[in-house]
């Protein structure tokens, strides 16, 4: 028994080693998984954290209304209308091909298409953007799970091609031309942010949060456009190019004191709400891309130089070789052949041969600068993309010829913005203002974000000078001068035309038959008001700007100013029946002069009458008049555009006295 | 209610805080899917399992004994017989049906592997260590139940059942020698054994190697896990605020990932309390050696206490990335009547040894 209590014993005492032995294995064991879970739980945790977020939750970018563009008088030209599209969450639509096929007869894709669309990726697809109301009501009413209806913005110009080519359009996604494109981070607003929790199959749950940035939307942009003005302008040019059969024009109104663009058409003109029919060359606002030679419209430049410059007196008179004349080997032509002609004689009857004498009198290096001076080769900073800066060379390198070419208005390239700016120049009295086309950009809780300021951009010529070019320029419209079919009766208009042929590069010289013809010019002369330009590119039954921009400019004008309801020349006042406003005009921005003719609920501008003609004017409204002085009024009291009501008193000067 | 007297409410109260916890877990990782009612299913079958539990504690310590080859024979039979007409479910055949509800024999298989051994080596007439002439028979019968186990095919659960019987060779004693030749010879094997795997289960052990090697494909399971896992932090992202399982990142997050949904929710915090329980169960029923007085009451104790930790251990070690995934439920936590059940029936006979002294 001793031997099997001894063998008993043994076991014990073997139990006991390996229970101890077990009782440091089993901890050991499950501390193993415990170091890992460690490990990732806190060493790694970090990283995994990220990972998870990361894998779990999905952004989803939902775009922003986009701003609306609305013209100088808060006149819709753009806006953002909601329209709905089709979109699927893939893991949710059972029969694919089902879907496929019965969308496919509504939304007009093909099924094979919106099969791959469904079929391709996981999550969130769009299956067709922007669809009619009636596909829209259609599709809600096939209920297919997991195909839903979104409402996204469309663009919607209310105008159609009205200012098409200046506003340009939008992609689905964005501007692509005109101010829709240089004003997107304006218009755009920002983008909304809504955050979904992924399941592991790429499915979406509910939102988390229903937005983590709510979409904003964008800016509105209020343009110094007046849509009735931008109206006249692209019906006159688009009747004028089509009766003469030119291939293209384009015409811009500028307010003369500020720069402000009233308007800005192209011919021909295209319909943004449909841009994707239109060749892309329609899209072009020729106002500021299309680069030309100005032929004799940049005559002006040259003999304002002559004058700022004492080169020449508005008494001296040149002698313009009868028609013809040599510089170097070049033969320079006027078309009608002319003797001895002032400074003011050239500009009126545009001889090639004054302007190149006077231009070889100021020489290169001085015409160059005035050039410069005016705004040509160089952007006008009107803030449309892809603004041309046309074609000019540095004057240190010009020929004589060159120098003789350039005084009439060949051998540089020009916008027609930067000319009627060069033109407004003379308007304004010697200053070059920047043309703009924006007014303000307003939040949509209407906040001024930006407010354009008329600015100038430097003194070009004394404000004698100008006065003396823009009398020379009242001549061209004047009987016998090139630009009398631009003439306006009750108005002084200045201006000046310009005919150039076109240069073909194909052949290396200047065209025979085709001609860009345009005139520029401001009204009223003595204190301009609108200054504006048209050009016509190829015009086929007339060639001359005279005689093919003249009357465009002069129909769009006599418009204009019947919209503005601006009061005829003093001179002109009794003699010019000046139809009363059949509808009540809005006010224009500041620098035009608001004055109702018919009822007179503001003072008139009385200066430069007789007493009689004053007298006259002031008769239906019933107002006292003080007056002191015998001759013409140089002097009133309430100031031309003020308020009436109380009494008036009159200064009265001499004529000639001042 | 005198039967109730010695009964040491400690194992079971673990076992029943464990289970608890799991259910919340389970609820968790299944709230608003297709599983939502398996909560309160793993709820009945926790009222079952306390049944097994008594049903163990009040077995008559002899039959246990006696019917240990009988039991394992029965085993050994449905076993086979399910591999013969078994029922294809997810293309593994491991149910038994009858009434309604489903019972997994191979969770059955290891307490009838554990009893069987430890009735060979307590009635063996030679004294330890053994050698290999021993012990080939205990390895006939681990080899006899855990092949049919892995070819329905359930992986885990045969490595299992090899893993379990480790303690009680340990314990019996075995010569270094058959050691040695035992570990040559599984080493010769392993190669053979890996092509003869299927390819998913090929892929398991390579992506096991490299877990990154297919995060989208293959190894996806590991990838999520552990994403869930260290996400999860310190302090958990809290009771079904973790993101990883409530969005379904983790595949079998209410079985076999159990653990990674408990990580990701109760922290490092929660996985220590759990192990820490887990450490102190096993612990706690290894001290009934103290009340067993056979050599078989012995083996069988250890065999089922360290079963427990083993399972526990290999479990979570699969979930955090330590060892390649093949499917096997975590202990008293993770979904699965058959695996509570049983888990309580073993410790129902391990706290039955109390109640003999």
């Amino acid at each position: 028994m001793t031997g099997k209590r001894g063998h008993q014993a043994r076991w014990d005492a073997v139990v006991r080693a390996r229970i101890r032995f077990l009782g440091a294995l089993v901890p050991l064991l499950l501390l193993l998984p415990a170091a890992k879970a460690f490990n990732l739980q806190v060493q790694q945790q970090e990283d995994l954290a990220r990972r998870a977020e990361r894998q779990s939750q999905m952004v989803e970018r939902v775009a922003p209304k986009r701003g609306a563009i609305i013209d100088a008088n808060g006149q819709p030209l753009a806006v953002s209308v909601p329209v709905p599209s089709v979109y699927a969450e893939r893991e949710k639509v059972r029969d694919k091909k089902g879907a496929a096929r019965d969308l496919s007869r509504v939304l007009g894709i093909s099924s094979k298409t919106l099969y791959e669309r469904l079929e391709k990726g996981r999550g969130f697809v769009w299956l067709c953007r922007m669809v009619e109301p009636e596909a829209a009501r259609k599709v809600r009413e096939m209920g297919i799970e997991g195909v839903g209806l979104r409402m996204e913005s469309r663009r919607y110009y209310p105008n159609k091609e009205l200012a098409g080519s200046v506003l340009g359009f939008v992609g689905t996604d964005k501007g692509l031309e005109g101010l829709e494109n240089s004003l997107e981070e304006f218009l755009r607003g920002g983008d909304g942010l809504r955050v979904f929790d992924l399941d592991a199959r790429g499915a979406r749950m509910t939102p988390v949060s229903s937005w983590e940035k709510a979409p904003e939307t964008g800016a509105t942009v209020q343009l110094t456009l007046d849509r009735n003005i931008q109206f006249f302008v692209e019906q006159s040019l688009r009747e004028g190019c089509s009766a003469i059969g030119a291939s293209a024009g384009a015409a811009v109104i500028l307010e003369s004191r500020t720069g402000r663009i009233l308007a800005m058409a192209n011919y021909p003109a295209f319909n943004p709400n449909d841009f994707s029919r239109f060749d892309r060359r329609f899209y072009q606002n020729k106002a500021i891309h299309y680069v030309y030679e100005p032929g004799s419209t940049f005559k002006v430049v040259t003999i304002a130089a002559a004058l700022e410059e004492k080169v020449f007196d508005d008494m001296d008179i040149l002698f313009c070789e009868n028609g013809r004349f040599q510089v170097a080997d070049a033969h320079i032509n006027d078309h009608v052949p002319h003797g001895w002609l002032t400074l003011s004689g050239i500009i009126s009857k545009s001889s090639n041969i004054g302007a190149t004498k006077v231009g070889l009198e100021l020489g290169k290096e001085t015409l160059g600068k005035y050039t410069r001076a005016f705004g040509f080769g160089r952007e006008t900073g009107v803030l449309l993309p892809g603004e041309a800066r046309g074609i000019l060379r540095e004057a240190k390198g010009w020929t004589r010829v060159d120098l003789a070419n350039i005084a009439f208005g060949q051998g540089l390239g020009v916008t027609p913005l930067q000319m009627v700016n060069a033109v407004n120049t003379i308007a304004t009295g010697g200053e070059r203002l920047r043309p703009f086309l924006v007014e303000k950009i307003m939040s949509p809780s209407g906040e001024v974000i930006m407010h354009n300021r008329p600015t100038i951009q430097g003194r070009v010529v004394s404000r004698e000078t100008a006065r003396t070019v823009a009398k020379m320029m009242e001549a061209v419209t004047r009987s016998g001068g090139s630009g009398e079919n631009a003439a306006i009766l009750g108005y002084d208009v200045a201006g000046k035309t310009g005919t150039a042929q076109k240069f073909e590069n194909s052949r290396g010289q200047y065209s025979k038959e085709k001609y860009i013809a345009s005139f520029a010019g401001f009204v009223p002369a003595a204190d301009p008001l609108i200054t504006a330009i048209v050009v016509v590119d190829e015009p086929r039954k007339k060639i001359y700007g005279g005689t093919v921009a003249a009357p465009i400019w002069k129909d769009m004008v006599v418009k204009t100013l019947k919209y503005l309801n601006v009061s005829p020349a003093p001179s002109y006042r009794d003699k010019v029946p000046v139809s009363p406003a059949a509808e009540p005009r809005i006010a224009r921005v500041d620098g035009v002069r608001k004055v109702s003719v018919a009822q007179e609920t503001v003072m008139p501008d009385l200066r430069g009458l007789t007493l009689r003609e004053a007298l006259g004017r002031l008769a239906e409204t019933d107002s006292r008049v003080k007056v002191k002085g015998t001759g013409v009024v140089v002097e009133q009291v309430p100031m031309p555009g003020d308020g009436m009501g109380g009494p008036v008193s009159l200064s009265l000067q001499p004529r000639g006295e001042s | 209610m005198k039967l109730f007297r010695k009964l040491d409410p400690v194992p079971l109260l673990c076992a029943a805080a464990l289970s608890s916890a799991g259910i919340a877990v389970i609820w968790s990782a299944t709230r608003g899917s297709a599983y939502a009612g398996l909560p309160s299913r793993q709820g009945y079958w926790l009222l079952v399992a306390f049944a097994a539990f008594f049903l163990g504690y009040f077995a008559d310590r002899r039959h246990l004994e006696r019917g240990a080859y009988v039991f394992f024979g029965g085993v050994l039979a449905i076993l086979i017989a399910l591999l013969a007409v078994g029922k294809v479910s997810a293309g593994v055949q491991r149910w038994v049906h009858f009434g309604g509800l489903n019972f997994q024999p191979s969770e059955l298989a290891k307490i009838a592997l554990i009893l069987a051994l430890a009735r060979y080596f307590s009635r063996l007439k030679t004294k330890p260590p053994y050698g290999l002439e021993e012990i080939s028979i205990p390895l006939l019968m681990v080899a006899g139940l855990a092949l049919p186990v892995a070819l329905q095919p359930d992986l885990g659960s045969g490595l299992l059942l090899g893993l379990i019987s480790v303690p009680i060779f340990f314990f019996a004693g075995i010569r270094r020698s058959a050691v040695l030749v035992l570990g040559l010879g599984a080493a010769a094997a392993a190669p053979s054994l890996f092509f003869s795997l299927k390819e998913y289960q090929q892929n398991r052990i390579l992506n096991f190697l490299n877990p990154e090697r297919d995060p989208l494909g293959t190894g996806y399971h590991v990838v999520q896990s552990k994403i869930a896992i260290g996400s999860g932090g310190m302090f958990g992202k809290g009771f079904q605020q973790g993101t990883q399982s409530q969005l379904r990142f983790i595949p079998e997050q209410h079985t076999d990932f159990i653990f990674s949904v408990l990580a990701e929710e109760f922290g490092f915090v929660g996985v220590v309390l759990v192990l820490g329980l887990v450490l102190f169960l096993t612990l706690y029923l290894l001290g009934y050696l103290e009340y067993a007085k056979t050599k078989f009451a012995v083996l069988v104790v250890v065999g089922l206490s360290c079963a427990f930790a083993i399972q526990t251990s290999i479990n979570i070690a699969m979930a955090a990335g330590l060892l390649p995934v093949v499917g096997l439920p975590l202990p008293l936590m993770s979904y699965g009547g058959s695996s509570l059940v049983v888990t309580f029936l073993g410790f129902g006979i391990v706290a039955g040894y109390r109640r003999r002294r």
